[in-house]
């Protein structure tokens, strides 16, 4: 008998053990409304982090300065005010969304795990549906915003990238700083 | 910051659509606690179960509701944020009308 079929042998009492006690759990039935409870608490947990890192964010967003654009350099690369203000905003909300993402995934997912329970509870799934679209994902127009951002040539997309940076930070701040606000 | 008065203000169906929008995140806290009221506390508040079972409820599960429920007010702020800073970007852009712009900015300021 070679070496890995004698590990096997004194692995056997063990998997045999493992096998035969999750037959005794699966014969132990737990209450549906104790998995909606468990996956109900995982929201309500969820929700906790995300208020935690809504505060956390915009600390960061407080204490960022204003973002500085180099009007001569925007000239040189034909771009406009509209185009500076679009990108402002289109940084605003995905430096947001990075600074939040894993927790707003995790939301997602756990209001989709409750979702997905839907027929063992008497949950009303449009709720759940409405807050899962509401904060985990992004809306229309703030996808519309990252369309209209992605046409702008390369060469400003870079510019802005480079100057904006991926902290977030106050959009209106940012925008007076830069004299893009007509008023 | 006190916020600048506005004269003959009619607002667009860009800025209609933007308050119908926040008008429903403002209902998000009455939503969220209908979900959770529907969800962790299910056997209780619901319809069909007698009230005779009788229910865990740890500490550890108020305190969590507690904590969700008190953490609203962030999140649904933050949502209202989000729509006003759209607003912002979309009249500076798309078509400059000053009152809309005091009207949105105002509200971002919370005129404090």
């Amino acid at each position: 008998m070679d070496v890995s079929n004698m590990g096997l042998l004194k692995l056997f009492p063990i998997i045999f053990f493992v096998v035969l006690s999750a037959g005794c759990f699966a014969d132990t039935d737990v209450p549906h409304e104790d998995i909606i409870k468990f996956a109900s608490l995982n929201v309500l947990k969820t929700f906790s982090a995300y208020e935690e890192k809504v505060q956390y964010c915009d600390q960061l967003a407080s204490a960022s300065p204003p973002k500085k654009l180099d009007m001569n350099k925007l000239e040189d690369i034909n771009t406009t005010r509209e185009d500076a203000i679009l990108a402002l905003g289109f940084f605003k909300f995905r430096n947001y969304f990075n600074c939040e993402k894993d927790i707003r995934m995790r939301l997602a997912f756990e209001l989709g795990t409750l979702q997905s329970l839907k027929e063992h509870s008497q949950q009303d799934s449009e709720i759940v549906n409405e807050i899962q679209s509401m904060v985990a994902y992004p809306s229309l127009k703030e996808i519309e915003l990252e369309v209209k951002y992605l046409a702008l040539p390369k060469a400003a997309q870079d510019y802005f990238e480079s100057t904006i940076g991926d902290s977030p930070f106050d959009l209106l701040q940012s925008l007076e700083h830069n004299g893009l606000m007509r008023e | 910051m006190a916020c600048t008065p506005i004269v003959n203000l009619r607002l667009d169906d860009e800025s209609q659509a933007a308050l119908e929008r926040i008008k429903k995140k403002k209902n998000f806290s009455k939503i969220v606690s209908a979900l959770a009221s529907a969800g962790i506390f299910n056997s209780i508040f619901t319809k069909s179960k007698a009230p005779v079972a009788a229910f865990n409820i740890t500490q550890t599960d108020w305190d969590l509701y507690a904590q969700s429920m008190a953490s609203l007010p962030r999140i649904q702020r933050k949502m209202i944020e989000q729509e006003i800073d759209l607003m912002i970007i979309h009249y500076q852009i798309n078509g400059y009308d000053r009152n809309h712009i005091l009207f949105w900015k105002g509200i971002k300021n919370g005129c404090k």
